[in-house]
């Protein structure tokens, strides 16, 4: 038999008077004896309870401060990421945005907690793709990866790559969505210019050959033209001479379309020095004034007098300026119009940029053709003398600068053109030249 | 006055009958047509042009090669060439100052009087 417990002790002594057991009558023995097991048990259990809720509760600590290590992690990762970081609640309002989705945007915290996501901050807004997406994710559970357009506070538009996940509380139920997604705009600009470098790439080839295959037969066409005009009497039959007239207007048409092609299939010679912008502008405008005067077509001049010099080729700029005019012209109708011709200075990313906006009371560009704008060829004036080849041939002599061109619709209607050129340093200056040279 | 000689090196036919018509209409000028690149030093020898108007791109022999055994030639060596291009535009020639490499260039489809005046500058 196991050693008396003393609590079995203490009650024999208590209730019967008697110090040893073993003065007690033998029946009793098997049941005291079952007694004095139970107790010794319970002891045991006692003791097992007693570390195992010792043993739980150090677990628990230990769990906690992993927990809180995995929350400091997760916490420090979206703070520092690139990526923007934006937490939702089910209702779609904003419970968290990292400091990249602030920095990115020029939005402060307090512009955005607690604001509607999808109203305030998303192009397309409400009922817009993206927000269907979000309540595909709440109701299905579904995890789509997807992208959308952000606004920052400036207006300025953004595409974002989303990852989203849901969030759960402790019993399971979502209370909202995290998406971390990639600011991919300007890699998405990156693609387009490789695309177009690469179109350039192509008709640069086909252009040598096109010309040279077009202007034989041309020349064929102009020499026989000119004999029959030269070399023969009409009388006094006036339609011949006039076909015949007509007939090489048509070839020297068909020659200036080479011409175009020619001219954006190779890097043309640049003649480059320090000017000011200001100047050229008024240029191309004298070249056309007559020509507006006598459709109404005003400007209106903005010009920055204290602009800084850039280095350009003056020609090829008179070229970029007289087609914007014209296309600005263009778009107006027979009532005449203004065109708004400002320039400025601004700071880019790599020092400053003198930038030239040209905005006109035009009809504007249809939104169906706003990207098909550069393309070679093409025209919305077929048929009127559209070549197609004037815009890029615009946008290749601002490439060739290093500047930049966009184009959009103002609000108000007509079209905006904002012309961007780097003004750069006398020693790069000096380097352009030399490479000129 | 003597017409001035110009022998016209082009593979393209009608456009060479047609610069022949349209210059000797202007009673200023013999013309001589080859249009074979690789019989045109022979040409040029038989015929003892004061001037050669030369196409850049022919089939079988390119402009560059022909103007190259021109001058190799001593009795052909000091004729002026005019090269009749039609990969490069006007205004790039005019651009380049009329003459690119040292060489003279006109720009595809001229007309008669760009012809008459550019022999002018070359033959007096």
């Amino acid at each position: 038999m196991r050693p008396v417990h003393s609590l079995l002790k203490r009650q024999l002594k208590r209730h019967l008077n008697v110090e040893d057991p073993g003065a007690l009558p033998p029946e009793w023995r098997p049941f005291l004896e079952s007694i004095n097991e139970a107790y010794h048990q319970s002891d045991a259990d006692r003791v097992m309870i007693e570390r195992s809720m010792e043993l739980s509760s150090q677990e628990l600590l230990s769990i906690n401060a992993l927990t809180k290590e995995r929350e400091r992690r997760l916490r420090t990762l979206l703070e520092n990421v690139s990526l923007v970081a934006v937490g939702l609640d089910k209702d779609g309002r904003v419970e968290y945005a990292n400091p990249f989705y602030l920095k990115l945007t020029g939005f402060s915290e307090a512009d955005v907690l607690g604001q509607p996501w999808f109203d305030r901050f998303v192009v397309g807004g409400t009922g817009g793709q993206t927000h269907q997406a979000f309540r595909r994710i709440m109701e299905s559970e579904f995890f789509p990866q997807y992208e959308n357009v952000i606004l920052r506070k400036d207006g300025e538009e953004r595409r974002i790559s989303w990852n989203t996940t849901l969030l759960r509380d402790e019993k399971g139920d979502i209370i909202g969505t995290l998406s971390i997604g990639e600011d991919i705009t300007d890699k998405l600009k990156l693609q387009q210019q490789m695309i177009d470098n690469e179109k350039a790439r192509t008709i640069a080839q086909l252009a040598g050959g096109v010309a040279h295959e077009v202007k034989n037969p041309l020349a064929v066409l102009l020499q026989g033209l000119e004999y029959f005009i030269r070399q023969i009497d009409f009388g006094d039959n006036k339609i011949i001479p006039a076909i015949l007239k007509d007939m090489q207007h048509a070839v020297l048409r068909a020659d200036s379309i080479i011409k175009g092609l020619l001219d954006l299939s190779r890097p043309p010679q640049m003649s480059l020095k320090p000017e000011n912008i200001n100047p050229i502008l008024e240029n191309s405008y004298l070249l056309l004034k007559n020509n507006f005067d006598r459709r109404h077509i005003r400007l209106e001049w903005k010009l920055d007098p204290a602009l800084p010099m850039v280095v350009v080729d003056k020609e090829k700029l008179l070229q970029v300026f007289i087609n914007l005019f014209n296309n600005a012209s263009e778009a107006m109708s027979q009532g005449g119009g203004v065109i708004t011709v400002c320039t400025s200075t601004v700071k880019s990313e790599g020092g400053h940029c003198v930038v030239t906006v040209i905005e006109d009371t035009g009809s504007g560009i249809p939104p169906d053709v706003m990207s098909r704008i550069f393309d070679p060829f093409f025209t919305t004036k077929r048929g009127q003398g559209g070549t197609g080849l004037g815009l890029p041939i615009v946008k290749n002599i601002m490439q060739l600068h290093g500047g930049t061109i966009e184009i959009r619709n103002r609000k108000e209607g007509g079209a905006h053109v904002r012309l961007e050129f780097p003004v750069r340093k006398i020693n790069q200056m000096a380097m352009g030249f030399a490479e000129q040279g | 006055m003597a017409k001035k000689k110009v022998l016209l090196v082009d593979d393209e036919e009608s456009l060479t009958k047609l610069i022949k018509l349209n210059l000797e209409a202007t009673g200023q000028f013999e013309v001589s047509i080859e249009n074979r690149g690789t019989e045109a030093v022979k040409a040029a020898r038989a015929f003892k042009p004061d001037i050669i108007l030369l196409d850049v791109v022919m089939p079988d022999m390119e402009g560059s090669e022909v103007a190259q055994r021109l001058k190799e030639d001593g009795a052909l060596k000091s004729v002026p060439i005019i090269f009749l291009t039609a990969t490069v535009t006007a205004e790039e020639v005019s651009q380049a100052g009329g003459t690119i490499g040292g060489e003279m260039f006109l720009a595809k489809p001229v007309n008669v009087q760009q012809l008459v005046d550019a022999i002018g500058q070359h033959v007096h």
